[in-house]
């Protein structure tokens, strides 16, 4: 019962956010430079014809109205149309999803897998080596373009050492291990400033933890570290760990636009950076609603995860 | 004499000297602004230290190591790589800088608006969490799709996915100190909303506002490369650091440094800056130092 309330005031309150979203999406395509229905109608359109595709597209109506057809239209799962490809947007996304999904899956296992050990081992070691390494990397890490890291990886593992591909993707139906082989030096590229990120939290967090009367009492009872940390005080220190991870995705998916070009993935990024430079503005626009969606749902779903590690939280 | 002058904290030279010297004791703070100097010293007067014409095309002379003419070598259409570094600290830091400054004034004007006008409160602020559940590069780029690449539009286009961010911090801050006695007593003696924002306000949101400021400057720093290396930033005629590295894509393999020294430079002066926001963080509110994690 508790759960499932506040499941559900969680996902009305994300309602207006999404409309927010789709409005700035809308008015990004209305107030930008050049008619995109020009562009539609071709070079060599007479007036006649381009004012026939602004009636067909709805262009001639008041702004308002134009903005109901278009959450109309979202809400109906309909992006609308590629200027350039002629193919709906909502296909076009969905082609493209894969590679974008798979990078950014492998990037959030593997910086949990490794940021909260690390945090945990410098909050527990505080002040020594592993605890100065893994403050100065993560330091000088988000000092670092996205980019560089990625050449970086790839002229020491690939080109210098030959262990990875240079560039591309393997979808998973070519089997388990040319897929991981091709996603290991982007997932380690993104990763970077996200292990920083969540190692950095992770050992604020349970430094607090660990000074609490009850990690005393649990020490004073005789419990072996071990258990103190991992059990007693990490539970404890979950909540902003978890919540890192939902602020992060933003940063994650920054990345990931990046991170694409550098491998020459084909997933949502490089279709960004294509329907930019292409003009392709209904793209562009389906593109903010996915991304948009994704973050509002992660974080929904990061949000509900605090009842969980904390019950007190679903109870307020 | 009216009450609000009583309170207001005296500003004197003797404490803004002891600020200074505090400024300067603290290693993390000293770095940060060394970088910072050093950096607008080259901006400044780059004409003077650029050796070849950065733009000048040498076909002839691809991909050279570096010589006595060419000091750090050439890149793949013979262009000066020293030269062009330096040129390109331009760009950065005109990035850096406008874009905090329009962030700061834009992000805390609105929220300003937000924290004292109970009714715009609510929809202002709707509006703010949907621009925030775009991610920043993401909304420049689509931004730049509509406006069109060069240096004012790329600025404009970086510092807006930043105001909601200042506009939270700064209604945050005006709502905590609207509930505070001293300002109640101000409203209560009449003072009149400007002097209540000046006296009362800014003093408060100060701080925390030159902190995120310093933040802002560094992200726009990597979100401006970022674009110029996905080739939607700056024009290619003009040398910034991220379009040097778009250029490398191709020939690193043969020159690492056409990728490293430009990557270095926005390296160090991110770091500079971000370090400077530490030190200042640390310096003007301990409390946020704990609750971010500072690094020490």
């Amino acid at each position: 019962m508790a759960v499932a309330g506040v499941l559900l005031k969680r996902s009305v309150s994300v309602v207006p956010v999404l409309a927010v979203v789709a409005l700035i999406a809308f008015l990004l395509l209305r107030f930008s430079s050049g008619d995109p229905v020009a562009q539609l109608a071709g070079d060599n359109a007479d007036p006649a014809a381009i004012a026939a595709i602004r009636a067909r597209l709805g262009l001639d109506q008041p702004l308002p109205v134009q903005f109901l057809h278009w959450l109309w239209r979202l809400l109906q799962g309909d992006l609308g149309t590629s200027i350039v490809s002629n193919q709906p947007v909502s296909t076009q996304i969905v082609q493209r999803v894969g590679p974008t999904l798979a990078v950014s899956l492998t990037t959030i296992i593997f910086s949990v897998l490794v940021g909260v050990p690390i945090g945990v081992l410098a909050a527990w070691r505080r002040g020594g080596w592993l605890d100065r390494f893994a403050m100065w990397t993560s330091v000088t890490g988000f000092a670092v373009p996205t980019f560089a890291i990625g050449y970086f990886w790839i002229y020491l593992l690939s080109m210098q050492l030959g262990l990875f591909p240079v560039q591309g993707y393997a979808s998973l139906s070519e089997g388990i291990g040319r897929f991981l082989w091709h996603l290991t030096l982007p997932t380690l590229t993104l990763s970077l400033v996200y292990v920083a990120l969540i190692a950095r939290v992770t050992r604020t967090s349970l430094l607090e933890v660990l000074n609490e009367d009850f990690v005393r009492t649990a020490r004073a009872k005789g419990l072996p570290e071990r258990i103190v940390v991992f059990k007693h005080a990490l539970r404890n220190a979950a909540v902003p760990i978890v919540s890192i991870i939902g602020i992060g995705v933003a940063l994650l998916i920054g990345g990931v636009v990046v991170t694409e070009s550098v491998f020459n993935l084909p997933g949502l990024g490089r279709l960004t950076v294509d329907s930019v430079l292409a003009r392709d503005y209904p793209v562009i626009q389906g593109i903010i609603m996915v991304f948009g969606g994704a973050y509002v749902a992660i974080n929904l779903l990061v949000d509900i995860s605090y009842s969980f590690f904390d019950p007190r939280i679903s109870a307020q | 004499m009216t009450a609000t002058t009583v309170i207001a904290p005296a500003s004197s030279s003797v404490g803004a000297r002891t600020f200074v010297r505090k400024l300067l004791r603290n290693r993390t703070i000293l770095f940060g602004l060394g970088v910072l100097a050093l950096l607008a010293l080259v901006a400044i007067f780059a004409s003077v230290m650029w050796t070849v014409d950065p733009s000048a095309l040498k076909p002839r002379l691809r991909l050279r190591p570096p010589s006595a003419v060419n000091w750090l070598g050439t890149d793949n259409l013979g262009r000066d790589i020293w030269s062009r570094l330096i040129y390109g600290s331009r760009v950065s830091l005109i990035v850096g800088a406008v874009v905090a400054v329009i962030a700061v004034i834009a992000g805390s004007a609105l929220g300003l608006i937000a924290g004292m006008v109970r009714w715009i409160d609510n929809i202002l602020m709707r509006m703010m969490d949907g621009m925030m559940a775009i991610p920043a590069i993401l909304l420049a780029i689509a931004l730049i799709g509509g406006l069109g690449a060069n240096l004012v539009t790329i600025c404009v286009a970086i510092a807006i996915p930043e105001i909601p961010r200042v506009a939270r911090m700064v209604r945050s801050v005006v709502l905590t100190v609207r509930e505070e006695a001293y300002v109640e007593a101000a409203v209560s003696m009449g003072t009149r909303l400007p002097v209540l924002v000046i006296r009362h306000i800014v003093p408060n949101i100060l701080a925390p506002l030159i902190v995120q400021a310093t933040y802002i400057a560094s992200s726009a720093i990597l979100i401006e490369a970022s674009l110029s290396f996905l080739g939607i930033g700056m024009p290619d005629e003009f040398p910034s650091w991220g379009n040097m590295m778009a250029d490398a894509r191709l020939y690193f393999q043969i020159r690492p440094g056409l990728m490293l020294f430009p990557g270095i430079c926005i390296a160090l002066t991110v770091l500079g800056i971000n370090r400077l926001g530490d030190g200042l963080r640390d310096m003007l509110d301990p409390r946020l130092a704990r609750s971010v994690g500072g690094v020490k």
